[in-house]
């Protein structure tokens, strides 16, 4: 069960990026997701500080959006892992699912941080394309990268889920999600 | 840092004109511009971005980039523009996809520094995708006070928008 995101109360007094909700729990988190998204920005970004309690290194974000499970998703990525760089991608999967974070087995108390960019997310005229970048830095392992992603839906976004991709996995304590709206000249 | 939008710019139509960013307000400590970018054409192409109406090679880049089967990395000397690459070529595609790109220009109003930019920008297309990080210089140290987007004349798919945003700092004192 997801704890209450939290909402801020007056959002007129931020800039162009104004917080929507945030998750920060004290215990092990599952399932947080952003329901009920306004449709009254330009962008959206979603900043994660977080880490996974599965018993691996490295863990990856699972996000999907508008509870949309289909194999609509694809990605680029372009990363790093201290020795060499890679490129890969995806075509047809269920989730955008290559941006990194510790795992476990990461050094204690390391967490990753994601920012995703998703712009004009309330159009419905054409498909959603994301660019992320992630750091998930361990004392020399670990990776940091970049991708973009394409949903092929012309809906508009309304729902982010942040899942994890490997079993039923769920953030440990700490782990902090964001979701901020980005103005533009008129909103 | 806060944010704060300046200006907008909606192509409404497919166009290869010139847009710009123009008096743009010399109170923020950086700059950012947020693109959302397409040609309707079958060729891959690029958004060339110029400041103060200087079209001249005064510009330089780097950039590393991953396809989705490999990596690399390339610089550009004396070029005529720094950029949003992988303008996603609608017409091999989907007039439904576009490029996206976030573009940091720091310490604008600077009159001692030659201007660096820092973007992140790609798309992904199903079937192809394209993602890097560029750095660009413009060997200037007038404060930007005009941007130039698409000053190579390429063909701008309807929908293509740039958002221009200032970001403040607080006031600290100088060290």
């Amino acid at each position: 069960m997801s704890p209450f995101p939290i909402y801020p109360g007056n959002n007129a007094v931020h800039g162009a990026v104004v917080p929507i909700a945030t998750y920060l729990s004290p215990g092990p988190l599952f399932y947080p997701n952003f329901v009920n998204i306004p449709q009254t920005y330009q962008d959206l970004r979603v900043v994660i500080y977080a880490r996974t309690a599965n018993a691996l290194t490295t863990d990856a974000l699972g996000l999907n959006f508008n509870s949309d499970y289909g194999t609509n998703y694809s990605e680029t990525y372009l990363q790093g892992n201290g020795s060499s760089l890679t490129s890969a991608r995806d075509t047809s999967s269920t989730r955008f699912y290559s941006i990194n974070i510790p795992g476990a087995i990461a050094p204690s108390g390391v967490f990753g941080s994601i920012t995703i960019d998703i712009l004009n997310y309330a159009n419905t005229s054409t498909y959603k394309t994301i660019i992320a970048k992630w750091a998930n830095d361990q004392n020399g392992s670990g990776t940091t990268g970049l991708m973009t992603g394409l949903w092929r839906s012309t809906a508009a976004i309304n729902e982010i889920d942040n899942n994890i991709v490997n079993s039923n996995g769920q953030w440990v304590a700490g782990s902090r999600i964001s979701l901020y709206g980005v103005r533009s000249v008129g909103q | 840092m806060s944010m704060y939008p300046i200006q907008s710019i909606v192509v409404p139509s497919a166009s290869s004109n010139v847009l710009s960013f123009t008096n743009i307000p010399q109170t923020f400590t950086h700059l950012e511009i947020r693109a959302f970018y397409a040609n309707p054409t079958t060729t891959v192409q690029y958004v060339g971005v110029g400041f103060n109406s200087d079209s001249g090679n005064n510009y330089w880049a780097h950039e590393l980039l991953g396809n989705g089967s490999s990596a690399s990395a390339a610089s550009y000397l004396t070029r005529s523009n720094v950029f949003f690459d992988y303008e996603i070529n609608q017409g091999s595609y989907s007039t439904n996809i576009f490029s996206v790109g976030i573009m940091s220009i720091l310490d604008y109003t600077n009159t001692n520094k030659i201007k660096v930019t820092r973007t992140i920008c790609g798309f992904d297309g199903q079937s192809a995708g394209e993602v890097m990080i560029t750095s660009g210089a413009w060997n200037n140290t007038a404060a930007i006070q005009s941007i130039q987007l698409n000053n190579n004349g390429y063909t701008l798919s309807a929908g293509t928008r740039f958002d221009l945003y200032g970001l403040t700092s607080s006031n600290v004192g100088t060290f």
